[in-house]
């Protein structure tokens, strides 16, 4: 199919992107977005904490953890060290959760 | 040297160039005269942030070193930290990584193609290769996890196995992307706007183009036959027979035709591989330790990528990474003298410049551009070493 067809084509079709914020895409399973602590699972290990490339995770004490959201680079290290089972951290699939404000930018608790 | 009268700035924030990059070009008329390059304008001191990092979290820094090839930089990475083990991976995870680099050419080259239509004003060609881009975005989002950053490298394995139905997921898109690419690059070479204004455009002769020491598809477009994967082949590319693309001439419309046949090779790639993916368990991730430095390459989809990694205390201790855009970006200076002004947006975009990647340590103050040595610039700019 040449291009002059696709166009005529395309001229009656649905477009292929979405309203935004109205109609929101569903990511796929996988997808990591704001991190989610189940503080109950957590045995207190720090691991999380010290392997953080960005250092985005304070560690209070064991149940009380904060990651912050704006220096995350969801890299995801610190779920798969955590050796919780089942494990502490989890990704949520929630990606708009930008914010002016500094305090919007924290983890949800579980 | 004459002075000119005229000093054109071209960037860094400019309508027609997108990266940050400032070209002082000097105009006689429509023609360019000289031309002056500043770049450091996204300067983040990757290199330094890689260092007093352990190796795991290492590779999730250097996979941020550029946006568009971030499996790249992890591959590389976790190349040269396999080659300090001495480990060699499972096949099944060979395989997966083959694929999953292929995956990220194509987008590269798709996303590269779409820029350089609306470069030259052609809008509907432009949305028209980005919405196939999307298709291979959807895999990696499937199998990865992210979009830009897909972090699914891990030393000695990979962070996720392929599920049951990803396979067939893949091939779909792909088939469908590289059908399409094959239709717009009929159409492109057919079409008198796009012939005519990148034709004989940025021309890079071949003798230019060793003298440079180009790699990857500007070289290729020049009649150089180098790719990493053929000559330092690694995962699959030994085992997977595919056409090294090339062209003759060497200006813009060489290279637009040798990076879409990439990506319709690229496709060839993931399906042949697919078609063979071992049937195996991957390796649980586990932390590693590291000691000792070692070095890798991999062909990226701007050409060759290098690392070097120094490890002591299983911290990395020295970075060096050499990006593909590092090693030509300075051939814009010889590029364009001769050329008209109109032009210099078409050409700076044609040689695909990721400026990100580039960035490493150039001090200018003045005008004057200072080169210093490791400790010196340490010493002057105060990073501890
Ligand atoms: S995802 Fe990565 S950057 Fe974010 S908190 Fe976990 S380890 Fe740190
Ligand atoms: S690694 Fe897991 S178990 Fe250990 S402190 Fe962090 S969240 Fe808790």
């Amino acid at each position: 199919m040449g291009l002059k067809t696709e166009v005529l084509a395309w001229l009656f079709r649905r477009p292929v992107t979405e309203n935004y914020p109205e109609q929101k895409k569903k990511p796929y399973q996988r997808f990591r977005g704001r991190i989610v602590y189940y503080s109950k699972r957590c045995i207190g290990c720090r691991l999380c904490e010290r392997n953080c490339p960005v250092n985005a995770i304070v560690f209070h004490e064991k149940g009380r953890i904060d990651f912050d959201m704006g220096k995350c680079i969801l890299c995801g290290l610190c779920r798969d060290v955590c050796p919780a089972r089942p494990k502490a951290i989890a990704f949520s699939t929630e990606y708009d959760y930008s914010s002016t404000r500094k305090e919007d930018l924290k983890n949800l608790v579980k | 040297m004459r002075v000119h009268d005229f000093v054109m700035p071209v960037g860094p924030q400019s309508p027609a160039i997108k990266e940050p990059i400032l070209l002082k070009v000097c105009l006689e008329g429509e023609e360019v005269q000289k031309v002056r390059m500043v770049t450091g304008y996204t300067h983040r001191g990757i290199e330094y942030l890689l260092e007093g990092k352990n190796p795991d979290q290492a590779l999730y820094v250097a996979s941020r070193v550029c946006g568009i090839c971030s499996i790249t930089h992890e591959r590389a990475y976790v190349r040269t930290v396999e080659n300090i083990l001495g480990y060699d991976a499972p096949e099944r995870v060979k395989a997966i990584r083959t694929v999953l680099f292929e995956l990220e050419r194509m987008q590269s080259h798709l996303l590269w193609a779409g820029f350089m239509m609306h470069e030259i004003g052609l809008e509907t060609l432009f949305n028209y290769f980005w919405r196939e881009r999307e298709k291979v975005l959807d895999c990696f989002e499937k199998i990865t996890g992210g979009r830009v950053h897909h972090n699914i490298n891990k030393i000695r394995t990979l962070r996720y196995d392929m599920e049951e139905e990803d396979p067939e997921f893949i091939l779909q898109q792909v088939r469908s992307v590289a059908r399409k690419t094959r239709d717009y690059y009929n159409d492109c070479m057919k079409e008198e706007v796009v012939v005519s204004r990148l034709k004989n455009v940025g021309t890079i002769p071949k003798s230019m183009a060793l003298e440079w020491g180009l790699t990857g598809p500007i070289a290729r477009a020049s009649g150089v036959r180098i790719d990493t994967r053929k000559i330092d082949p690694y995962d699959w590319y030994s085992r997977i027979d595919f056409e090294m693309a090339a062209g003759k001439r060497g200006d813009a419309l060489e290279r637009l035709k040798v990076r879409l046949t990439e990506v319709m090779e690229s496709a060839r790639i993931v399906e042949r591989v697919l078609s063979g993916l071992p049937d195996e368990k991957i390796p649980p991730h586990s932390l590693s330790r590291v000691e000792g430095e070692g070095h890798a390459r991999v062909e990226a989809p701007r050409g060759e990528l290098f690392y070097y990694l120094r490890f002591k205390n299983n911290r990395v201790e020295r970075a060096k990474i050499r990006t593909p855009s590092f090693s030509y970006m300075k051939i814009l200076e010889e590029l364009l003298p001769g050329m008209v002004v109109g032009d210099v947006p078409v050409i700076v975009a044609s040689l695909d410049p990721c400026f990100s990647c580039l960035e490493r340590v150039l001090v200018e103050k003045n005008g004057r551009v200072e080169e210093l040595r490791e400790k010196e610039f340490r010493r002057k700019y105060s990073c501890p070493g």
